[in-house]
């Protein structure tokens, strides 16, 4: 590391928080703490860790540090043969090895001590035995542009590391490969990320046990399922968790909250697998949540993950495993952390039918020339397709290891195949794709239903422009004005599908400032006291404004034709409250718009 | 007295990372070499666990030849999996092992101190530990568990500290909840479960420190509790009966100072859980068990119960049970750090918490708990495995700097400053003159610089020796010192006494040690050189801040070092010359009848009392002072050679190795 002005360089700082760097010959292993192959085993994993970065590693400060994973399985966990292990994990700083030394700072893992001893697995090529959790900084090339990558300074500075953009990756813990890990590992390392922004608090696996373990008692709670038997806590993380279930948890103690996304094959009338359509839709969700900094925890089948070599040679191991367990555990579904993606840009990244067509320089058109897909559509440009993902970024805890990337198409594949199997009877998750997003405690109404909403409150609103007399009221004339500055035709604009809705996941305070110079439909409209708003801002894909003459305009100043704002938590997907307004709709807290008729006039959009 | 209490350092800051081992106790010896000299001793780390065997193994190879201990190691006669293991070598350890054990450490304090010699001594202000499988599942694990802490409340003892902080262990095992009863909520059930393992670990905490006895608590209560938490009423007769009966273990130092970790996992998550361990714990155990108050933890503490307010307050939530249960009294100790909203690693103080509203209080209850019967008068500075002695320096002096902010401090100048900025304490004054000093250590024809390195040779060593014996050097007076035991320090006057008599026994060889060292003791030194010493009880004040910080103050400070003069019998008495041949005498002193009074029998030495009309021939005593309260005695005999020590336990050292 040359770069004086780097403040990581301190982390070079070795044995002595005194000295600079030492030998370089320190640096290429862990020999200090380990030894021999326990030492090369170690070494290994941290390499294996770092597969999405590329880059071999150059190992800097390296000392025992606390670590909560660790603390919390030594409390708990009654202890074969040594009654106390070491108290404390081993934190190994990490740069990237630019020829003989330190280049970029990659950030630090947390390593179980010398002599530890994993019970239920030996060492496999997804295992991480050594390995408790990690704070990495994205791979380089993720920081490219098109690249969206949720990370946060908040989970290196609570231990003490100088802040820099992280993203955990948690591994399993001894107990490995047992049903509630990667629902635990997939909700933590989602909680890490927004701690910072939501006060959430981050779980260890013994926790959520115990959690998960009352969770799913007699429901005293409507979003707590029973468990169908007596189990023990330990039995119970055996069973696993779905979803639901883990949204409990991080409800009942973890200071966050969520909603839970479903996307189900109706569109199949044999209800086997989802249509285009229907993916789109999950896709939509999974963007809207992303895109608002909500991660998102994902059920996916492992075999689909897996790449094609690797694959074929596990599907041999399984005809070779006459006990099924290989089987068995390669169908099984776990749960990953989808926490980026990447801007759909090329037709070999999505289905065809995805519905891309945008001509702008830089993006690289879906369809052909004549504006076409190849199913013989007609198209229309819509722009917030194009802001799909065509790749999406999973912290994979079982088998793919941090910021693996694989396509949207076979990310959707792998979570469908997931629930493949499903009854719903027992948990109500039916087939599809099921997705849960984490936010702060507040958060419940979730995307699915907030689009519903406002397609339904816009879709009441065209049906009024299309009437003869329609009730006088601003919204109708504010979209009119839009229309007409937009230079819309009714023919494109009769349809909700037809409009574009951006979801935004606001403060109290951003609906204000965001949305100044617009006002409310309703001067004394409810106040509120929630701190955290759903904002939908409905625009239209074409939308095209009218400049007066050369002036110059910002693209701030695209202001939406009007706003719908719904609090947060002002809806559940688990009640039966919600279920019926499902059918119904739910009218928006407040709707802004702009004095018709100059709708771009003191925007601060 | 309410008081600014001392801040200390938890060794446990450094855990020993590999290519920093200059020495296996790292934590301790890196923190004494900057000068920081009030530690919480961290027992137990693996990495220690072979100087401490080596410790004891070296002192049994100094036993007396013949002796049946002489020689003997752990390794020759344990297994590894003892030595390996802190929980099972601290359990291992015999009384005799512990004695040994604190000698070593109390010599290494002494040895590595870097800090200044005249102030507060270097010392041990607590000790902490971790041995979580106290409440554990496993019988044999308990058991281990149990004398791991028996063992170290006695190696607290024997290092001068009273208090021992621990902690409760789990909340649950992952074999729970596999026979929760038909009918019975989860919730309810975890509560259960939560009431089991705090009655175990009343019953765990009751085996420490009664360990001759079984103690039983009838069915009835004991369901009672568990399926209702139905607590026993102060008023109620006591449900537990000892067997034996009677008998009671004496309640006093050291003490157990219960920890609360937050989280879901741990069984003492805040206040009401200790207090609920108090509660059930028998009447033999309950003086003996504090609460120690980790500063970050509190801010932490939450039930996880499904309804909980959300996590804010949490602190003051506490502070508010505290005094509304009256257990400020409870309080035995204090951690400080910080932590984020998580329990991660410990921080510095102010890092995600704030002096207001979040410290303050506590630090001014800190403030109003020193000086109380059962209070350690510190606030430990917890930084586990932190590794970073520039950050340690950095938490120590935020937390003294919010500590004298807490104590509202006024301007020194005021007439309310000088009552609130000095503590006062009674106990041993110690004053100590080097005879001949000047014409001796800087005498004619040595230049002022080596004049000054024989002084500074020989008074450090003095220092050194005092501090040996867990005094505290106050006052450097050009060729000697005042110096001040605490019976605080000690278990009773009367051990206070003989550790000021034993540091006196030692100081003319601690000197003399100190200055061949450097080459500067030749034949004249040891022809001219010796030492004048009084001892005194009295009350001294010491300000904890302001321009007079660490030094000692009071009319009796004065009359100890008037009583020097006495120390050097009058010349007319010509009897007190020793005849020729026997060795000559190193070492005169006065002692006051209150000390004499605790040490006479012990003493190897024989005292002559000197009546007032002796006093009278000497200069600048205050005779009317004297003559109302103080008998002075005088000791003339010369050192007889010192006879190895015998150890206690060393016969249970013995038995265990065969």
């Amino acid at each position: 590391m040359g770069e004086h002005v780097d403040p990581y360089r301190r982390y070079l700082h070795y044995p002595h928080a005194t000295d600079g760097a030492a030998k370089s010959s320190q640096h290429v292993d862990l020999s200090d703490f380990y030894t021999g192959a326990e030492n090369e085993g170690v070494c290994r994993e941290v390499t294996r860790l770092l597969t999405a970065f590329q880059t071999e590693v150059y190992y800097g400060q390296r000392h025992y540090a606390a670590c909560p994973a660790w603390r919390d399985e030594l409390t708990v966990q009654s202890p074969d043969g040594e009654p106390a292990p070491r108290r404390f994990a081993i934190r190994v700083h990490l740069f990237e090895r630019r020829g003989g030394e330190a280049g970029r700072y990659l950030g630090f893992v947390s390593l179980r001590p010398p002599g530890f001893v994993p019970r239920d697995r030996g060492e496999g090529d997804s295992a991480f035995n050594y390995i408790i959790d990690a704070e990495l900084t994205a791979p380089k090339h993720m920081q490219r542009p098109r690249y969206h990558v949720l990370n946060t300074t908040a989970a290196s500075a609570r231990l003490g590391v100088v802040p820099f953009r992280s993203s955990v990756y948690s591994c399993p813990g001894p107990n490995a490969d047992r049903g509630s890990t990667c629902a635990h590992l997939a909700v933590s390392q989602a909680l890490h990320l927004i701690m910072g922004r939501f006060a959430c608090r981050p779980i260890s696996q013994i926790e959520f046990d115990w959690h998960l373990w009352r969770a799913t008692a007699a429901p005293t709670r409507p979003d707590w399922v029973a468990a169908p038997e007596s189990q023990s806590i330990g039995k119970m993380g055996r069973r696993g968790a779905n979803l639901r279930e883990a949204l409990a948890v991080v409800r009942a103690s973890c200071n966050g909250g969520g909603y839970r996304m479903a996307v189900e094959p109706r569109e199949d009338p044999a209800g086997l697998s989802l249509s285009i359509a229907e993916k789109n839709r999950a896709a939509r969700y999974l963007t809207d949540s992303l895109a608002n900094g909500l991660p998102v925890v994902a059920v996916v089948r492992t075999d689909h993950l897996l790449p094609p070599a690797k694959r074929r040679e596990m599907e041999a191991e399984v005809e070779r495993d006459p006990s099924g367990d290989t089987a068995k555990r390669l169908r099984a579904p776990h749960c990953v952390l989808v926490l980026g993606m990447h801007l759909l840009h090329s037709g070999e990244e999505a289905w065809p039918e995805y519905g891309l067509a945008w001509r702008e320089p830089g993006v690289i058109p879906l369809e052909d020339e004549k504006g076409e897909t190849g199913a013989g559509e007609s198209r229309e440009q819509r722009e917030d397709r194009a802001e799909l993902p065509g790749r999406v970024i999973i912290h994979d805890t079982l088998t793919k290891g941090p910021f693996y990337e694989c396509l949207i198409s076979d990310f959707l594949n792998a979570a469908e195949a997931a629930y493949r199997d499903s009854q719903g009877l027992d948990d109500g998750e039916c087939r599809g794709v099921h997705l849960l997003a984490l936010g702060p405690r507040e958060l419940s109404l979730g995307v699915p239903e907030l689009r519903e909403y406002a397609e339904k409150t816009l879709k009441t609103y065209l049906v009024g422009l299309r009437e003869k007399d329609p009730v006088p009221s601003p919204a109708l004339e504010t979209l009119r004005a839009y229309m007409g500055a937009c230079d819309l035709s009714p023919g494109e604009t009769s349809s909700p599908d037809q409009w574009r809705l951006v979801c935004r996941f606001t403060g109290s305070t951003e609906v204000d400032t965001r949305y100044r110079g617009m006002r409310p439909e309703v001067e004394e409209s409810p106040t509120s006291t929630a701190p955290y708003f759903w904002a939908v801002e409905i625009r239209h894909p074409r939308a095209r404004r009218k400049r007066p003459a050369n002036l110059f305009m910002a693209p701030a100043e695209l202001a939406p034709a009007m706003v719908l704002v719904w609090e947060s938590g002002q809806e559940d997907a688990d009640t039966a409250v919600a279920t019926a307004r499902a059918l119904e709709g739910l009218p928006p807290l407040r709707i802004l718009h702009f004095p018709p008729p100059s709708p771009c006039q003191d925007s601060q959009m | 007295m309410p008081g600014q209490p001392d801040v200390s350092l938890i060794t446990s800051w450094h855990a020993g990372s590999p290519g920093m081992q200059d020495h296996p106790l790292l934590g301790l010896v890196q923190a004494l070499r900057k000068g920081i000299g009030v530690v919480d001793l961290y027992f137990l780390s693996h990495q220690e666990i072979p100087w401490y065997m080596d410790a004891v193994e070296r002192a049994l190879a100094r036993q007396e030849p013949g002796s049946p201990v002489r020689g003997l190691t752990f390794r020759d006669t344990l297994p590894p999996a003892d030595y390996g293991c802190p929980l099972r070598f601290a359990a291992a350890l015999t009384p005799g092992d512990i004695t040994l054990i604190a000698e070593a450490l109390l010599d290494l304090m002494v040895r590595e101190y870097g800090g200044r010699l005249v102030g507060p001594r270097p010392r041990f202000a607590a000790l902490a530990t971790y041995w979580p499988l106290i409440t554990d599942d496993h019988v044999q694990y308990r058991d281990l568990s149990i004398k791991a802490v028996r063992n170290s409340l006695l190696l607290a003892e024997a290092l001068g500290c009273r208090h021992v902080e621990i902690v409760g262990g789990s909340a649950f095992s992952l074999t729970d909840g596999g026979d929760i009863p038909e009918g019975l909520s989860r919730d309810d059930y975890a509560r259960r479960v939560r009431r089991r393992r705090i009655l175990r670990l009343a019953r765990s905490l009751t085996r420490v420190v009664d360990p001759a006895a079984e103690w039983t608590l009838p069915e009835d209560a004991a369901r009672a509790w568990e399926e209702n938490g139905t607590v026993k009423n102060a008023d109620e007769p006591e449900v537990w009966r000892r067997n034996p009966p009677g008998g009671d273990p004496p309640n006093e130092a050291p003490w157990l100072c219960l920890e609360m970790e937050p989280g879901a996992a741990f069984l003492i998550r805040h206040v009401k859980d200790y207090h609920h361990v108090h509660q059930w714990l028998p009447p033999a155990a309950r003086p003996r068990v504090l609460l120690n108050i980790d500063l970050a933890h509190m801010f932490l503490a939450r039930t996880g119960d499904p309804g909980e307010p959300p996590e804010t307050h949490a602190g003051e939530r506490q502070l508010n049970y505290l005094k509304a249960h009256e257990l400020e009294s409870h309080i035995g100790h204090f951690h400080c750090s910080d932590h984020a909203r998580t329990h991660a690693s410990d921080l510095c103080p102010g890092s995600y918490h704030f002096y207001r509203p979040d410290y303050e209080p506590w630090l001014k209850l800190a403030w109003r708990l020193t000086g109380g019967p059962r209070f350690s008068n510190a606030v430990a500075v917890e930084m586990e495995a932190c590794s970073d002695i520039h950050e340690i320096q950095r938490a120590i002096g935020r937390t003294q700097s919010w500590l004298k902010l807490a104590g509202e401090a006024p301007a020194e100048t005021s007439e309310t400053s000088e009552t609130t900025s000095l503590s006062v304490k009674s106990g041993i004054i110690m004053a100590v003159d080097i005879v001949n000093s000047t014409s001796v250590l800087a005498r004619e024809g040595v230049n002022p610089e080596k004049g000054a390195l024989r002084i500074d040779a020989a008074v450090s060593a003095l220092c050194r020796k005092i501090h040996a014996h867990r005094g505290s050097v106050y006052s450097f007076t050009g060729d000697g010192v005042v110096a001040f035991f605490d019976p605080s320090h000690f278990t009773d006057d009367a051990a206070c006494a003989h550790a000021a008599l034993k540091a006196n026994d030692g100081l003319f060889a601690a000197m003399r040690d100190g200055l061949q060292a450097r080459g500067f003791f030749g034949d004249l030194e040891a022809r001219e050189l010796a030492l004048r010493t009084s001892l005194l009880r009295g009350a001294v004040r010491i300000p904890d801040h302001g321009h007079l910080r660490h030094q000692v103050l009071g009319a009796d400070v004065i009359i100890a070092c008037r009583l020097l003069t006495a120390a050097e019998p009058p010349p007319a008495r010509g009897t007190r010359k020793p005849s020729p041949g026997t060795p000559k005498q190193s070492t005169f002193t006065v002692i006051s009848h209150a000390i004499h009074a605790h040490v006479r029998r012990a003493s190897r030495w024989e005292w002559n009392q000197l009546s007032v009309e002796m006093l009278k021939q000497f200069k600048g005593l205050n005779w009317a002072l004297l003559e109302e309260s103080l008998t002075a005695l005088y000791q003339w005999q010369p050192h007889p050679p010192i006879p190895p020590r015998p150890v206690k336990g060393l016969k249970k050292v013995r038995d265990r190795r065969r």
